[in-house]
Order: C-alpha cells, then structure tokens, then sequence
C-alpha cells in the first residue's frame, strides 16, 4: 500500500495501517504469513475488508470541510523554514541573500505555482503601485529617487536543480498595474501536493533605500525589513462545494502592511567588523563568529513560530540589555484584578522572562529608563490579559533621525520605536510608540491577520490594548505648545504663528506670483557664492519673495508671555484623544470589509484601522463590561496563536464571552447587533438631550388653562395620561442626532437632591435602571430606536438637568457638546474663564505688536 | 515740574561709563578726575553715532528748572525711564483700555459662540473649575476637560475658525496704535507740559506718521534679517544638520538660529526706538536715516543702550512670570475666580505699556543730551 504524508483528518484514499492501527500492531500484519495459512484467516480477512471499507467511506461521510481553523495549531504554523546566509555591504546599501526556503503545503489542494512578495521593488522607481497610491510620501517622509530600492532573485530553484528565475512573471493581481513588481509568481515544474514540503534555492540581492517606508539606511545605520523574497500565504477557499487553493499575495500599496505564514528563520549575518556588537535582529542570537583578516563579523539568530525577519545595524548604537521582570513591579492588585475578571486562578498568570535589548541613539540615551519602563510596562500588562509573551527575546531600536521614517514598526521580537532629542517630561513621548509596536507581537505577532484585507485587526486591536497599557501605567498627558525647544504644558486659545503666516491667510487673494514664483537671486550672487565655498556651505540660488521664515520659539515666547496665557486644559487620556481623532474625520468607510487600499483616501483608512476600531471595542467593553471583553480577546488569543483568523472569529470569540459572562448584567445577546452598527456602517453614534420643559399646573380652581414653561423643546401639553391633573410634570427630549443606534445610559438630576437613572434602547423603550419605574413616554416607541424620543416623569421636583451617556460609555460617540441641559444655568461658566484667558493673550499680542 | 534728567553724552572719553581702572603711577591723565561727575562744559562732545562731532555746547540758557548733573550710564537712563512712566499713568490706563477694546473684537465673538456650546452643559461647574460632588461622583475634575474642549471647537467650525484671521487684523490696528502710543509717550518726554491724556493722544497724533515710518524701516529690516537667518544661514546649513550622525547637530543649530534672531530682533527694536526718539525729540525726518543712525550708536554703545532695554524690559518680563504663579492660587468658579484673573491680566499688560513707556522715556533722555529736553 502506498503511504502518502498527509496531516490527521485530511482527506486520503490511500490506507495507512501504522496510523489506523499504531505501529505494534501495523508490525504484526507485516509479519503475519499469507492469508489463508493461519486458522481463523477467513474470519481475519473478512476483518480486514470491513476496516478496509471503513477507511475508505468514512473520511468521505466526515464533514471535510472545516468551518474554522483548529485551536493553537493554526492552519499558518510552520508552513516555512528558511534558512539565510546574508551580507551587507553598508557603503552600497546592498545585501546578497541566499537561502533555503522549505514550504509546507499547509492546505488540502496541490499548489501548482509559487507565488513570492518582493515588496523592496516598491521603491525601485516611481512607477511602482506604492509610488503611484502615496505620492512618493510616507508618515511625512519624501521618496528620494535618487537613492531607490529594489530586490533582483537571481536565482530561484527547486529541489531538482531546475531554476525557476527567469520562468516567472511579476503580477498584478489588484490594480493591474504593469510597472509594479512587487509580487513574482511561477508555475510549478510540480504541484506541491496537499501536505508536502518543496525545497527552493534561491539567490538574490536586495537594494536598501534611503529610510523610506520603514526600511532603508541613513548613514551607517540600516534597518533593512522586507529584505527577502517571502512566500505569500496559500489559502484553501471553497467554491462551488469543492475546496480551491488560492495564493493571498497582493501588491504592495501605500496604505498595506504585509502577511505571511509562519515558520521558523535560521539567518546568518556578516557585517564590516564596525558594527559588532550593534546588530539587532529577529529572534535569538545563537552564535557569533569573527573573521579579522576579511574584517568581518557573522551573527547567527534562530527564530521559531515567527512569520517575518528583520534586523538593523548601526555603528553608533548604544546597547542597553536588561532582564524582564528583574527591574519591574507589577502591582499584585492589578493580578488579582485580572485574573477575577477573567475568571483564572492569579497563580495562572504569570509574567514572562525576556532578554530585553534597548538600541538607543547616542543621543538619546538619557531616555533609557523611560525606554525600559514603556517596553516593561507593556510586557507585564499585555501578558496578564492576553497570555504571557512567549519569545524569549526583544529587540527595541532606536532610529537614527536620518532614517526616522523606519520607526514606529513592528516585527517579530523587534520592534522600532523613535523619540526626539527634547522629550517632555509629562506625556506619552516615547512611551506610546513603543507601547503601540511591543502591541503588535500580540496582534500581528502571535495572531498572524492578514494586513492587506483586514488592516483594523492588528491595528485597530492592538490600538485599543495600547490605550490600556497608558492609562493603566501613566498618568493623562496636558496638551503641550512648544516654544522653540522648550515645552510648556497648555494650548493656544488661537492657532497663531506669527503675523507672516497669519498674513497669508488673512490674504488668501495674494497671488501666487507673489507667494511662489518670483524669487530673489541670492546663491546665484557672486559674493554668495564665493562665501559659500570658502565656508563649505551651499546656500540657495534664489529665495521667494514672500519668506516662509518659521515662528521662533523665543520670540513667540516674548510675543505671548504663554506662562500666564496658555489655556490650562486638563490632560487628556489616550481614549478620550482617540474618541476625537475619529469625531474630527467624516466616516465614509465602514471598518471592516475594505482592503486597506481600498479606503477613500489614507486619512480614511488611519482613522478606521486604528482609532475607530479601537474607540469601538471600546464602546463594547462598556456596555457588556471590561472582563466581558477581556475575556473574549483572551480567549481569541489563545485560541487564533500561530493563525491566520477572519473578522468573524473574533466576533465570534466576543459575542460568545458576552452570553457566557458570569456577571448576569452584564450578560447579553446583543453584542452581534452592537458590533454589526460599529464595524460594519458608517453611522455616526451621537446621542444628546435637546430640551427640558416643565409643566405646572395653574393655582386656580377648575380652569382648564394650564401653564409650562420650557427649556428648548416644546411647551408640555396638558397631562392625559392619568397622571393626578395637580401634579407638576417635568420632561426631557432625547435626541440621536447620529445614523447609528445603541443603548444609550440617560441620568436625570431633580431639584431636591434625587436622580434617575435609565437607559434608551434599541426597541426605542426608556427603561429605568435604578430600579424604580421606567418613566412615561408620551409618544410609544415603534419598535426601534427613534431620533428622537420625551420622557416625562409627573413629580413636584422639577428637573435640574438631564444627560446622556453619563459614565462616557459610548467611546465613540462624536459629540460631547451635545449631551446634555441645565434647565437653568447659573452662574458664569467655562465660557468665561476660557474667554478671559483668551482676552489676557490677545492683549500679550496686541501689546508686542504694539510695539514694534 | 516733571521731566526727565538730562544725561550727558560721552562720559569720560567717550567711556562706557564703567568705573575706571586705576591709572598708573604718574602724572594724571587729561580730562575730569573720575570721582568726579562730569558737565557738559568740562568734557568735549562727541558722538561716534552722529555724522560730524560737536565741540562742547554752551550752558542752556534760562532753564525752566536747573539740570541737575546726572551721571552717565544705562542705570541713570533707566531710573529716568521708569521716573517717566510713573508720571504717565493717565495715559498708560488709557492706553490699556485701548488694548481692552482692540482684544475685545475676537474674545466677544468667541465668548458669545463657545458661552453656547458650554454654559449650559450638566457640568458647566466643574468646567469653570469648581466641580460639585455630583460632577465628582462622574469623574469630572475641576478644569476645562480636554476632549470636550475639542469637540467645542471642531463643532464651532468657522465661528472659531475665523478668529485667527480676525486677530491679525486686529494686531494691525495695535501696531498702527502702537505709533500712536509711541509718539505720544515720547512728546510728553519732551515737550513740557502736564501728562495728560488730552496731550498723550494730541502729541500721539502729531507723530504718528514718522513712528508709522520708524515701525515700516522695522519691519523691513526685521524680514531682512530673518531670511538671512533662516534662508541665508539655515538654508546653507540645512543639508550639512540633516546629514550630521547626531540628531542634536540639527537641534542646536536650529537654536542658534533662534537665538540669533532674538538677539538681532532686540537690536533692531532699540534702534527703533532710538530712531523714534530721534524723530520726536531731534527733529529729524528721515526714518531710515535715523534707524540707521542709531545702529550705529548701538554698535558703539551697545551696554548703554541694550542695556537700557534689558534693564527696563527684563524685570517687566520677570514680573509677568510671578504674576502667572500667582493666576494658579487664584479662587476658581464663580464670579470670583474670572474676575480675578482679568484683574491680574490687566495689571500684566500695564506693566508691559509701563515698561514700554520707561523705555522711550529713557532713549529720549539717552538721545537728548541738551535740546528741547524737558526736565
């Protein structure tokens, strides 16, 4: 019988007796003698056939088509094993790679190609799909064209000797643009069957670009990400009942990160001997090795379960290593917390041990213990709810401001942070950036989702878990107004840079001429230009008329007296600086169901990958609880490890630890609804009270003549409801001003010290919360939430205020302004404050300018 | 009657007016013994600023009040400076209530839209800064809260985004007062006279438009100057920091630039001042002349003019900051707590007008050594 290497469950026809039967057993029938010369052959043999007709019927009456991927063992666990002998050459920016790639078809249908991302072709030239969908701009940075990128594979071959290289085509399976290249596909002289490995050669060399997109080099440092030819993910799909297998391998937009399967990297580096000991890379560094004649150095690192390598170098790193937990405290109150919210023994929960390595900037060394504490603290919390952290090494860099634009990335156990040379001390600078990329070995890391498709997965969740790493460890952070190089924590009543820029737009009908086109010949000047050599600087050829001179610090600092003018804000937490980031952007994409590239434009795709999603899961926890919800993403976590889920796992995982919960308040069977309004439309959640009115019956006797008198909203009618004609009536008129429905808490406050609290829900019912009755609704709801729904209550205390969303439970409802009335305001209020110190820094300026 | 003590130039040869180092052994130097206070007959003028030099000028003839001596140096212009706008506080409340009513243009618009927005909010208490036990019990601490201020300000669109540009008209018309306030504090330095409003906003007017040319050389020079700074110096260095191996390259060539800037603003303004002087109490017509005039006498003499400055502008500056230590323990909430604030604020913008009246007091006494000098 011919044994086929096929995984438990899968679809064979072929009889394997070791696996039907175990291998002692499978040992006896190889050395049974032939049927028929034993007694009771007959009854064996007919034995045989029945489990023979077994094996081959059954798998087919099983259901072979799995609905979701196993637990733990996800269907992208070690798919890959590459093994890299690399070299950089940092005077040209290259890197010569070759390597083994071994890839297990992970899926139950052959592969008759392969398909591989050459994502540094993005950056080859400004045809690129990359190029084209940016503008040649990332986070700020510019494309320099003269210094581009590109990866070459000059040598693809299989286990046969056969090269593959110059047999493929570059492919542009999104936007069919023929000048991308940054996915390479080949047929296949042989299907990789279901199950089997293929082992490649390959060669290749990769140009790393000046720092752009996250990869590159700024002087001697380099941090070279996307260096590789790296397999796509082949996926099983099922199409017309039958299973196909499909590469997910998408071109490189502006707005995609990447995707990949798991597997395990053996990568060998060597460097010029200038950069020992200041190399960081993926994984653990498990040998090293020194050549003095050829001046250089090899590293060796092994990674296992990881689905991508990077690694960086610069000559100027400064090393700082340190051993997680040994510097670091978690308070025993936030473990017992925890673990009661997740309903776990706190013996179960324990922080993991890490090799932690800082790789600062010179200049930025003073900020170590700031570094160390962001990373520790983000560590300890993101093991506690989402299960320990199970690498045994990270990497933290430092970029050199040359090469600013790789920070702010993550890759598997290293993670590119950033700071600058002036921090202020109160804030989240550096902190957050490198909460939010240690963030991403949960989600991204371990939980491999796909960037292209579901950009929000990793982002958005992993947005969300920064935001309760910050305010979890670190204070709320004031606005901050820099003054040149100094801090000062307030902000501007005005946005107000100086009369030069206000001029521009106090003139807005300046001709361009003026502002852009006539320049002034300066660098063109004789005496400038023979200043300019003899000092070794290179000043311009021509200047614009209008100058853009910037707003100094030091003057605006005179100009202002910001000390005694600043408004003093109160500081802001992340999830409240969240909440209007999205308020701020009109919502025309829903969050999940868009490619990243698909979204109106960047702005569209950041608000919804990140804060949306984030600012939601908020929403969520706070109608059905925090350990409702960190319960549910604990329990994707562990279940989606080493995988590659779709968005209905996790709401799957949600919904089901909201009807599971153990608090019975907080359980609830909405949680579908609830996710269905915040992730899939575009509805705006706006909740408000738009009137008070009160309703007093007239003194004298028998008259029919009622009097009201109203805050907003319409004079209240004549009770006719049955409610005693005496008894005065107080009502509230609450509005949804947004598209978007959901329960919504209302708090009414009376006159003599009492408050009411209820809640609007989706049936459009205001139901009483507090345990008393549920107040009169003049007009009956209609099934579903209005836009607009009166309740009255018929008391002699009169209403003082009313509110919505009283505890902010709606993280992202978009306006705050709106939530709520005093029926009688007293007093000045804010207003008044804030416009006197508006008045104080109008007169600093007048008085400057006065002066002049 | 007020005035301002005439300073003589010069000092001992031309000096700074530091003390002198003793002289050694032998017979003794030229000129007046240094404990000695000079007068205008004993000492030969000259001015090294001015275009010719000027043998010494005769005693003023039937002085209305006699000139006392008054020793040379920055202290001595300061001390008559602040001596000046002690006596100008008529015209100083004046023109505090001016600078009120010039700020008011963009705070009335912005109290009236953003009193809408928030005075009738459920915790309209806690955000004026005296939260109730309610507003506690909610988490709502004293002050205005972050994320509703911003959704104040996106949800007021163009009603706040419009104040900017309304406030640069407004800082034009405070320039344009400026001249006015210039002129003014200046002739009532000069002419004699009591120091009225009625005569501040007359001889203002008489002034104006030389201060106006004064303020319009200022600016171009200032322009001048930041491009050469910045588009000159920081364009030529920009690619040599951004190359550099260390981010603190860049930093700190940015604060030289602002540094520079600064200091050179200072010069141009004291040169400014100067020239306004030299328009008012001189005679003279030509701004540009005089601005350039006068950067020339602060080459010459730049502690006995920056120094002025510095000692008359500094402290100013040094009472704002204890002024804003004391905005944070003033009461909150309430009528109280406003109303204290704009009492303080008022006091800070005296204190700067007062500082900038003692200023031109002085350069009028620094540039008027025996004309039409009041005293």
């Amino acid at each position: 019988m011919k044994l086929l290497r096929t995984e438990p469950g899968s679809e064979s026809r072929s009889f394997d007796p070791a696996r039907a039967l175990g291998s002692r057993q499978a040992q006896a029938v190889r050395d049974r003698k032939p049927l028929g010369s034993q007694p009771g052959s007959v009854f064996l043999l007919a034995l045989w056939l029945l489990l023979g007709v077994l094996a081959w019927t059954l798998p087919g009456l099983l259901p072979s088509v799995e609905a979701e991927p196993p637990a733990g063992e996800g269907v992208g666990a070690r798919t890959i094993a590459y093994e890299i002998q690399a070299s950089l050459d940092p005077v040209t920016h290259t890197v010569r790679g070759r390597g083994t790639l071994r890839w297990r078809n992970p899926t139950q249908v052959s592969a008759p190609d392969f398909h591989l991302h050459l994502y540094l072709n993005a950056f080859r030239d400004e045809h690129s799909t990359f190029l084209r969908e940016s503008l040649g701009a990332h986070r700020g940075a510019k494309f320099d064209s003269a210094h581009p990128g590109s990866i070459d594979v000059t040598s693809f071959r299989t286990a046969g000797g056969q090269e593959l290289a110059g047999k493929g085509a570059f492919s542009a399976c999104d936007d069919a643009n023929p000048d991308d290249r940054t996915v390479w596909s080949v047929a296949l002289p042989e299907a990789i069957a279901p199950g089997a490995e293929a082992v490649f050669q390959l060669e290749w060399t990769s140009l790393l670009p000046k720092a752009f997109a996250r990869t590159g080099f700024g002087g001697d440092y380099h941090m070279v990400a996307q260096w590789f030819p790296k397999p796509g993910v082949f996926e099983q799909l099922v199409e017309d009942g039958a299973f196909v297998g499909r590469w997910n391998c998408h071109q490189f937009h502006g707005t995609s990160e990447f995707f990949a399967d798991y597997g395990s990297y053996d990568v060998s580096l060597t460097l010029p001997k200038a950069y020992e000991n200041r190399v960081g890379a993926t994984g653990q560094r498990v040998a090293a090795h020194t050549d003095d004649a050829a001046g250089t150095v090899t590293y060796r690192y092994q990674a296992h379960d990881v689905h991508d390598f990077a690694w960086v170098c610069d000559t100027d790193f400064v090393v700082v290593p340190f051993k997680f937990p040994e510097r670091y405290e978690l308070p025993e109150a936030e473990r017992t917390r925890v673990a009661a919210l997740l309903g776990r023994p706190v013996e179960g929960l324990h922080l993991p041990r890490v090799e932690v390595t800082l790789l600062l900037q010179p200049e930025h060394a003073d900020q170590e213990e700031r570094h160390a504490r962001a990373v520790s603290h983000a560590l300890a919390y993101m093991s506690l709810w989402f299960g320990a952290y199970p690498y045994p090494t990270l990497t933290v860099v430092d970029p050199d401001h040359r090469a600013s634009d790789t920070g702010g990335m993550e890759y598997p156990t290293l993670i590119t942070a950033g700071t600058d040379f002036v921090v202020p001390e109160r804030g989240w600078d550096p902190e957050f950036v490198i909460v939010h990329e240690f963030g991403h070995q949960f989600f991204y890391g371990l939980v491999g989702t796909n960037e292209f498709e579901h950009a929000w997965m990793d982002e958005g969740l992993n947005t969300f878990a920064t935001a309760k790493v910050l305010q979890a460890a670190y204070p709320p952070a004031p606005p901050v107004t820099w003054y040149g190089a100094w801090p000062l924590y307030g902000e501007k009543p005005l946005p107000f840079t100086g009369m030069l820029a206000g001029l521009r737009s106090a003139l807005p009908f300046l001709p361009e001429a003026l502002t852009k086109e006539l320049r002034i010949p300066f660098g063109k000047l004789g005496v400038v230009r023979t200043a300019g050599e003899a000092l070794g600087l290179q000043p311009p050829d021509d200047l614009p008329l209008l100058p853009e001179t910037p707003d100094t610090g030091v003057l605006a600092f005179l100009r202002e007296a910001p000390f005694l003018t600043l408004l003093p804000i109160l500081p802001i937490t992340v999830a409240e600086s969240e909440r209007t980031s999205v308020a701020r952007r009109p919502l025309v994409d829903t969050i999940v169901g868009v490619k990243a590239w698909e979204y109106m434009d960047s702005r569209s795709y950041g608000v919804n990958s990140y804060a949306r999603t984030a600012a939601s899961l908020r929403t969520l926890e706070g109608l059905a609880g925090e350990g409702t919800l960190l319960r549910g993403l604990n329990a994707y976590v562990e279940r989606y490890r080493y995988g590659h889920p779709e968005p209905e796992q996790l709401f799957a995982a949600l919904s089901q630890a909201a009807q599971d919960s153990p608090d019975t308040r907080s359980r609830t069977r909405d949680m579908g609804s609830w996710i269905e309004t915040l992730f899939r439309t575009t509805g705006a959640v706006d909740y408000g009270v738009a009137g008070i009115s009160i309703w007093e019956p007239s003194e004298k006797e028998g008259s029919d003549a009622e009097h009201g008198a109203t805050s907003g909203g319409k004079p209240g009618a004549a009770p006719t409801d049955g409610v005693a004609a005496r008894v005065p009536e107080s009502s509230v008129l609450l509005r949804r001003h947004g598209e978007a429905q959901l329960p919504v808490e209302v708090l009414v406050r009376f006159d003599d010290g009492s408050e009411r609290r209820l809640r609007w829900e989706l049936d459009g019912r205001v139901l009483a919360t507090d345990g008393g009755l549920p107040p009169l609704q003049p007009v009956a709801p209609a099934g579903q939430q209005g836009r607009w729904t009166r309740i009255r209550f018929a008391s002699p205390a009169k209403i003082l205020s009313a509110e919505t969303d009283p505890r902010h439970l709606l993280a992202v409802e978009r306006d705050r302004t709106n939530d709520g009335l005093v029926r009688e305001p007293k007093g000045p209020g804010a207003a008044l404050s804030l416009s006197v110190r508006l008045l104080g820094w109008v007169q600093q300026l007048t008085s400057f300018y006065g002066g002049l | 009657m007020a005035g301002l003590e005439a300073a003589s130039e010069g000092g001992a040869g031309g000096s700074e007016g530091d003390a002198a180092a003793l002289p050694p052994p032998g017979p003794p130097p030229p000129g007046p013994p240094p404990s000695r206070l000079p007068s205008a007959e004993d000492v030969p003028f000259f001015d090294p600023g001015m275009d010719t030099p000027l043998t010494a000028l005769p005693a003023p003839t039937a002085p209305e009040v006699s000139l006392p001596p008054t020793p040379p140096g920055s202290l001595a212009f300061a001390r008559a400076g602040m001596r000046h706008a002690l006596r100008c506080m008529r015209p100083l409340v004046a023109v505090l209530i001016v600078q009120l009513l010039l700020a008011l243009t963009v705070v009335l618009p912005f109290h009236a839209a953003v009193a809408n927005k928030l005075d009738a909010h459920p915790h309209a208490a806690a955000l004026a800064g005296a939260p109730t036990a309610a507003d506690r019990a909610l988490g709502w601490e004293a002050g205005m809260d972050a994320g509703l201020w911003r959704d104040t300000k996106r949800e007021l669109g163009t009603s706040y985004d419009g104040l900017p540009v309304q406030l640069v008209w407004t800082l034009l018309l405070a320039w344009l007062f400026g001249a006015v306030a210039a002129a003014g504090f200046l002739g009532l330095a000069v002419e004699p006279g009591p120091c009225s409003t009625t005569r501040f906003f007359a001889l203002g007017g008489k002034g104006f438009f030389r201060m106006l040319r004064v303020g319009l050389v200022f600016a171009c020079a200032f322009v001048l100057v930041g491009r050469l700074v910045y588009e000159g110096w920081g364009a030529a260095l920009a690619d040599r920091e951004a190359a550099a191996a260390s981010e603190s390259t860049k930093w700190w060539g940015e604060r030289a630039r602002e540094v520079t800037l600064f200091v050179l603003f200072l010069v141009l303004r004291v040169a400014a001042d100067l020239a306004r002087a030299d328009l008012i109490a001189g005679g003279r017509r030509s701004a540009l002349l005089a601005f350039l005039r006068r950067l020339g006498t602060l080459v010459a003499r730049p502690l006995t003019t920056l120094g002025v400055a510095v000692l008359l502008g500094a402290p100013a500056f040094g009472a704002l900051w204890l002024l804003s230590r004391l905005a944070t323990v003033l009461p909150q909430g309430g009528w109280q707590g406003p109303l204290a604030l704009f009492l303080l604020l008022q006091v800070a913008v005296l204190l700067r007008w007062a500082s900038r009246a003692a200023l031109l007091g002085a350069f009028a006494a620094r540039v008027l050594p025996g004309a039409r000098t009041r005293v």
